[in-house]
């Protein structure tokens, strides 16, 4: 029964249709479905869907990936209103883009999908300083720091993510704090996160909400 | 320890080699050159080589990628990412870079001529740079657009104010990456890196001049002037100084000393005399250079009615708009689309490429530039392509080729195949986004709705080839009436050009910098919004 309202969702995705996603929800509600099952139900599962996709080849572009965070975030803000239970929260996220870098926009996305799966998300910004990164990261009880890179100098800077790797080293919070990180130059060069020293890196912003829920959920 | 060994034209090369080193590194010890347009991140694909004989460590995923299954088990590899053990012999498959020089068509401009400093008598040193230094002698001058793919020049006879000739050639910078930012990081790697990269920038002047001069019959000795103008970058790697302030976000809004102090140096390198004046026209502020203040004295926009605005297409792109009183300027990246870099079959608007494209019954139509067979596809052809398919449904406002085309996109044609694919579409909509979202927040600064715009001028990658109906619809130019629009080819040249005929062209730029506000994008709260809004292709939509 889902399953028709995952295909309705997904296809006004792809045709960044918010409107139409929108109304995909509100029909599901009216016909009985739980704000649980469309978030857990439906967004979830489309979500994983379009990684998929993404996965084989048949590709969306951004457009398609920045609607399926923002209505993700859209949606799952209005659901959680009506859950009979608040979630708990999964985990705390510390988002921001390297030292040096002020390309934001990657962040909005990993943040509408990390939303979806209730991971709380706190974005600090651009130009971000390493022992900024680590400090906020101490301060919210953060279990995942990802940094956003969208130049070959800022990812590989001795300020971007190595600076941080140094740091968490220094005040041995590599077993409590993961590294991630994202951007274009981790995509032309598959092994860049290792020569930074990140623990993981994710080829898009959908890929990245994944990534950041299963490192969550790690012990 | 082991011997890399292959050969060229030119000869063979045995080259001992410390263990550790990739090929492209061995290789660069020599003087030698291949192709990387991505620093030797194994990101461009171009440094190809063939494994004929030896053993080396196992191909990384980006040769998987770039050379494809058949390629390894054929012995194919990246030089970049190859790291030898023992001897080892190569064949290069991508050739070294060369520097040539081709003739452009001559400037019908004739400007005013230049009244340089009182003649002297040839006994007397000058009294400064630009003096002419006898009786009837003709004066030349060299107008130099240092740009980051290509390096133009034109030589004018300053007597009679006519343009002798011009050309054009490839920057052999590329060699250290195709884009500003990589050589921007490769050059502050280390001096060496840093040298070279700065010698071939001087080097090609050099060339440049040569070919001009030698095509003329003309003694080099009779250049008063050489007056370089160029993005940011380009001129400090030029002068090998200051380049890696550009790398600090603090340096984007604030401008760049780029002033030649060993003077006398370039003058014998470049076969010119003691009283040649070369002037290195100075940058405005951050990566928006001399270009653009080049291009804004070739269109003169500044005494057309305003409000008006000039754009810069290109991988950078620069926009300006200027209100009568204060010229607001700013840029964006958008990626090499335009120039076609990044694009499956896309090619920069040379001969070869498709540049225009028109529906007709049931096919469509292909011009290619210099009549040749088609090659490949630039730009102005890719702004067609999508805008006609859009009419015709074939791709939605999303950019997505519909059915049949979206797994292996569409064929414009075979022998050799030309197609244009989704990831094409998503490259020609990103660069779309980040010029649409800069030209929406610098107009909303100046306060000016698009309807009030008098002119807009076109410069760069679509200053020759654009069909200005095609780019209003799929939301590349502001939705104005198309006579307000104006293309404008080698409108930095032409700049340049112009400066040679004022008596003091530093002045003329400083008078510009002095009026120009620039907006910073990144520190605007609303540019994500309206660059997300962007991506898709419709008419631009100023809220």
């Amino acid at each position: 029964m889902l399953d028709n309202y995952i295909t309705e969702y997904n296809d006004a995705i792809y045709d960044t249709d918010r409107d139409q996603a929108l109304n995909v929800v509100h029909k599901a509600l009216t016909q009985g479905v739980t704000p649980e099952e469309v978030v857990f139900g439906i967004v979830l599962p489309a979500m994983d869907k379009m990684l998929e996709s993404i996965g084989a080849d048949l590709d969306t572009n951004l457009a398609q990936q920045f609607m399926t965070a923002q209505i993700a975030d859209t949606i799952v803000t209005e659901m959680i209103s009506k859950f009979k239970k608040i979630p708990e929260i999964a985990g705390t996220v510390i988002l921001g883009t390297a030292y040096g870098d002020m390309h934001s926009l990657g962040k909005r996305i990993v943040t509408g999908c990390l939303k979806a799966r209730f991971i709380d998300v706190i974005d600090i910004g651009v130009n971000v300083t390493p022992k900024r990164f680590v400090d906020e990261a101490v301060a919210k009880n953060a279990n995942v720091i990802g940094i956003s890179a969208m130049m070959l100098h800022t990812a590989r800077g001795e300020q971007g993510c190595i600076g941080v790797r140094q740091i968490l080293k220094e005040r041995r919070l590599e077993d409590k704090i993961k590294l991630i990180v994202g951007g274009a130059p981790y995509r032309f060069d598959n092994n860049l996160y290792k020569t930074v020293q990140a623990d993981a890196y994710a080829a898009d912003a959908v890929n990245a909400g994944k990534l950041i829920a299963e490192l969550m959920e790690k012990p | 320890m082991g011997t890399l060994r292959f050969s060229l034209r030119n000869g063979s090369y045995n080259i001992p080699y410390k263990p550790g080193q990739s090929i492209n590194d061995i290789i660069f010890n020599t003087g030698l050159r291949l192709h990387s347009f991505c620093g030797n991140a194994g990101a461009c694909g171009r440094c190809i080589i063939k494994i004929i004989d030896g053993i080396a460590n196992p191909p990384s995923c980006n040769e998987w990628n770039k050379v494809g299954r058949d390629g390894v088990n054929n012995g194919l590899r990246l030089a970049c990412q190859t790291i030898p053990t023992g001897n080892i012999t190569i064949e290069i498959i991508g050739n070294p870079i060369e520097c040539t020089w081709r003739s452009l068509e001559k400037s019908n401009i004739v400007n005013k001529k230049i009244h340089l400093a009182p003649h002297i008598k040839d006994s007397e040193p000058a009294s400064r740079p630009g003096a002419v230094p006898s009786w009837n002698r003709i004066n030349y001058g060299v107008a130099i657009d240092l740009g980051s793919t290509h390096i133009r020049a034109s030589l004018w006879n300053l007597n009679s104010g006519k343009n002798i000739a011009r050309c054009i050639g490839l920057n052999p910078q590329r060699i250290y990456g195709a884009d500003i930012l990589t050589r921007l990081m490769q050059a502050s790697a280390n001096t060496e890196r840093l040298n070279d990269i700065s010698l071939l920038a001087k080097s090609a002047i050099g060339h440049a001049i040569c070919y001009l001069t030698e095509q003329e019959c003309i003694d080099s000795s009779d250049i008063s002037r050489v007056f370089i103008v160029g993005n940011t970058a380009m001129l400090t790697l030029l002068l090998a100084q200051h380049h890696d302030k550009l790398l600090q976000p603090e340096f984007w809004t604030k401008p760049i000393k780029c002033t030649l102090t060993d003077t006398v140096l370039w003058q014998r390198t470049w076969g010119l005399t003691e009283y040649t004046q070369i002037e290195l026209i100075p940058p405005l502020a951050g990566f928006i250079g001399s270009d653009l203040i080049s291009g804004i004295i070739a269109t003169d926009m500044l005494k057309h009615p305003a409000p008006n605005m000039l754009i810069d297409f290109g991988t950078n792109s620069e926009i300006a708009i200027w209100d009568g009183k204060a010229l607001m300027v700013t840029s964006a990246a958008g990626g090499p689309a335009f120039e076609g870099e990044g694009i499956h079959n896309g090619m920069p608007s040379e001969p070869g490429a498709i540049y225009r494209v028109q529906a007709g019954n049931n096919r469509l139509a292909f011009d290619v530039i210099d009549d040749s067979t088609a090659q490949g596809i630039c730009g102005s052809g890719l702004i067609d392509i999508i805008a006609i398919f859009k009419k015709q449904g074939i791709i939605n406002a999303n950019g997505r080729l519909s059915g049949e085309f979206s797994q292996n996109g569409y064929t414009l044609s075979n022998n050799p195949e030309i197609l244009i694919n989704n990831y094409d579409i998503d490259a020609i909509q990103h660069a779309k986004a980040a010029i649409g979202a800069a030209i929406i927040c610098v107009a909303s600064q100046a306060r000016i709705n698009f309807n009030e715009l008098q002119h807009i001028f076109v410069c760069g990658a679509f200053g020759k080839y654009l069909n200005i109906q095609n780019a209003i619809y799929i939301g590349m130019l502001p939705n104005v009436p198309i006579n307000r629009v104006s293309l404008h080819s080698d409108a930095a040249l032409a700049g340049c050009d112009n400066l040679l005929f004022m008596a003091d062209p530093i002045l003329a730029a400083n008078a510009i910098i002095n009026k120009s506000h620039i907006i910073n994008l990144s520190m605007s709260a609303h540019f994500g919004d309206i660059f997300f809004e962007n991506l898709y292709l419709q008419t631009m939509s100023f809220k």
